[in-house]
């Protein structure tokens, strides 16, 4: 329930506008890229087993175990092992469609460069869902007293079970991977049988869990049990210097801030680094502009929460500053990271084939979008938020 | 006269905490703020400090209206709050570096006296340090220093006995009375009676968002009809009283 509260701030108007341009370029690019495959390429098979096996790590086991839970509930071990039942059930079935709808995404690419029929394509899809059932088997093991401790052996099981499903699957036949995937769930399940809870582990691994998605949900909006850590970061000096300003305490404020929360400048960096590569290997000339611009817009709209992160420090309050110029100085740290950043995703725009008037053309829109962004958007969010 | 409160009502949403409260601070004098939990202090505080809006009566400082010119008012005070609050993303001397940018400060001038400050709290080693290394009795120091460094005349402190070790007690009473020498006011609340008791110039007493009474130690005395009783007593009778009511 908690987290419903959180999709509804991660999906607000503007992010689900990028969302689709996002997903549309995507999917338009992989549609665009299957036609120029032909068969038999070297990699491909091995390309599907990569994906393969990650997609068996998508979706964990949700226990929902909470820290004092042990206490409440350590005298409860018969019903505790018939909720952890319905939990792994309930996880399995989640984790399976996910996996199944993510093995979707990849049958047009194994269409044109396998020769698939009908019944291979079940086959595959039956045993996505016999290797996901395997996996939290192994997820569930790892929280029982009697096998909890071997965790080089659990992390292996994790990753090396699907391995040798996919690997038979793809290289050897659809058949043959479903009989390796029942072999081995037929296998795990009889030699960990003994599954008691150990408390200890299985609240860390739940709060393991629930710390990755809120950490996720803190990419778009504050999360309290997430806070960034703080890294003194000596070679950012000239960076601070840079964007600060003389005297002037917000400015000095939110210089620091920036550079050193590592959630901020962490989140900054690592958009600025994906809208980068994402550039610069796209070749479509229109398509690369729009990504460009949006990234830009990504990284301006992610900073502005910032203006905020220190109204809950008295002092701000009792400093002899107006709020005008405590706008004015983020205004000016907002349009310096912008600037930089557009700066960096144009540069990298130039792309493989060395194309100066994309880049020129990207130039020119980027230094006009990062303009509009600080001088209008943040203005018109600015009056929402001190309202 | 430095601070002037006049029947300041106020609170944090619309239901009043403080009912129309008035009194006043004079240059070089150190005045107790003195109450039972929720008696209106940390209010009147926030008041003063410009965190809330009265919803009538008038605060002012060396005449300077808080509403009207907000930051004249408060280029002229300094506080430090009950819980330390430190900015997580800066070191000891960026804090300081801060306050001189804040306040518009000589910046040779206010190092030279924060350097003796952190020195008489033992900090002056632990300029490069972040606030997460620091315990919370040093933060407290820190926040005395980043308020003692500035020229505000007047001088807000919130409950500072608790946290800190008898020596840094000692140590910031004495600074107090050294500024109180150069003419601050300085507005102290506290628990801490018998302190209260020795350093205050004089109290006021606060029950129910109002002024239960006011003076120096003789007048309470004498109001509560005890003439030889501690601040203590007075205090408990008075509340007591306020009880039976």
């Amino acid at each position: 329930m908690e987290l419903l509260k959180y999709w509804r701030l991660v999906f607000n108007d503007h992010f689900v506008i990028a969302l689709f341009f996002l997903f549309g370029a995507l999917a338009y690019g992989y549609s665009q890229w299957l036609p120029q495959l032909n068969n038999h390429l070297w990699w491909s098979r091995w390309l599907l087993v990569l994906w393969f096996v990650l997609i068996t790590q998508v979706g964990r086991l949700a226990t929902l175990l909470k820290r004092p839970d042990p206490v409440f509930l350590l005298p409860q071990v018969k019903s505790i092992s018939r909720y952890l039942k319905q939990a792994t059930i309930y996880s399995m079935v989640l984790g399976v469609l996910m996996m199944l709808t993510l093995a979707a995404i990849a049958l047009p690419f194994a269409l044109t460069t396998e020769r698939l029929t009908r019944l291979d394509i079940s086959l595959i899809l039956i045993t996505a869902l016999i290797t996901k059932v395997t996996w939290h088997w192994t997820a569930r093991k790892a929280i029982s007293i009697r096998w909890g401790a071997q965790r080089r052996r659990t992390v292996a099981e994790y990753w090396i079970n699907p391995l040798i499903v996919w690997l038979v699957t793809w290289l050897v036949g659809p058949i043959w991977g479903l009989l390796v995937s029942v072999i081995l769930l037929i296998a795990m399940t009889t030699y960990y049988r003994n599954v008691a809870i150990d408390w200890r582990l299985a609240v860390r691994a739940e709060q393991d869990r629930m710390f990755s998605i809120y950490r996720f949900f803190n990419l778009f909006t504050d999360v309290p049990s997430v806070q960034g850590n703080i890294k003194r970061r000596r070679w950012a000096t000239g960076l601070i210097k840079i964007l600060e300003n003389d005297n002037h305490p917000w400015a000095y404020l939110y210089a620091h801030g920036f550079v050193r929360n590592t959630e901020v400048s962490g989140l900054v960096t690592r958009l600025t680094i994906v809208g980068m590569l994402v550039v610069f290997f796209i070749p479509v000339n229109w398509l690369n502009t729009v990504i460009a611009l949006l990234f830009i817009y990504l990284v301006a709209t992610q900073l502005m929460p910032f203006y905020e992160q220190y109204q809950n420090n008295v002092f701000t309050h009792i400093y002899p500053v107006t709020h005008e110029v405590q706008v004015k100085d983020f205004q000016r740290l907002l349009n310096r990271v912008i600037i930089i950043e557009m700066l960096l995703i144009v540069i990298a725009s130039i792309g493989r084939d060395l194309n100066w008037q994309r880049l020129g053309l990207n130039l020119v829109l980027g230094i006009t979008e990062s303009y509009l962004l600080t001088k209008f958007y943040f203005q018109s969010r600015i009056k929402k938020v001190t309202k | 006269m430095a601070l002037e409160i006049k029947n300041l009502i106020g609170g944090y949403s619309r239901i009043p905490v403080l009912k129309g409260i008035s009194f006043q601070v004079k240059p070089g004098e150190l005045v107790g703020l003195i109450g039972l939990n929720g008696a209106g202090k940390s209010t009147t505080i926030n008041h003063v400090i410009g965190l809330l809006r009265p919803f009538s009566g008038e605060i002012t400082l060396n005449g300077i209206n808080i509403q009207q010119d907000p930051v004249d008012y408060k280029k002229q005070i300094a506080y430090v709050p009950e819980t330390p609050i430190l900015y997580d993303e800066l070191t000891l001397r960026e804090h300081i570096e801060l306050t001189i940018k804040a306040y518009s400060l000589n910046t040779e001038e206010a190092w030279i006296r924060a350097r003796k400050l952190l020195k008489t709290f033992r900090l002056d080693n632990k300029l490069d340090w972040f606030p997460a290394n620091f315990s919370k009795g040093m933060k407290q120091k820190v926040m005395i220093c980043c308020a003692l460094m500035t020229n505000a005349k007047l001088l807000i402190v919130d409950e500072p006995f608790y946290g800190l070790d008898p020596l840094a007690v000692h140590d910031l009473l004495e600074l107090i009375e050294e500024r109180k020498k150069a003419g601050t006011a300085v507005l102290m609340s506290t628990h801490v009676l018998d302190t209260a008791q020795r350093y205050c110039d004089r109290f006021v007493l606060l029950a129910n968002g109002k002024v239960r009474a006011r003076g120096t130690l003789d007048e309470l005395r004498q109001k509560a009809d005890k003439p030889d009783e501690s601040l203590d007593d007075i205090y408990l009778s008075l509340a007591r009283d306020d009880q039976n009511e």
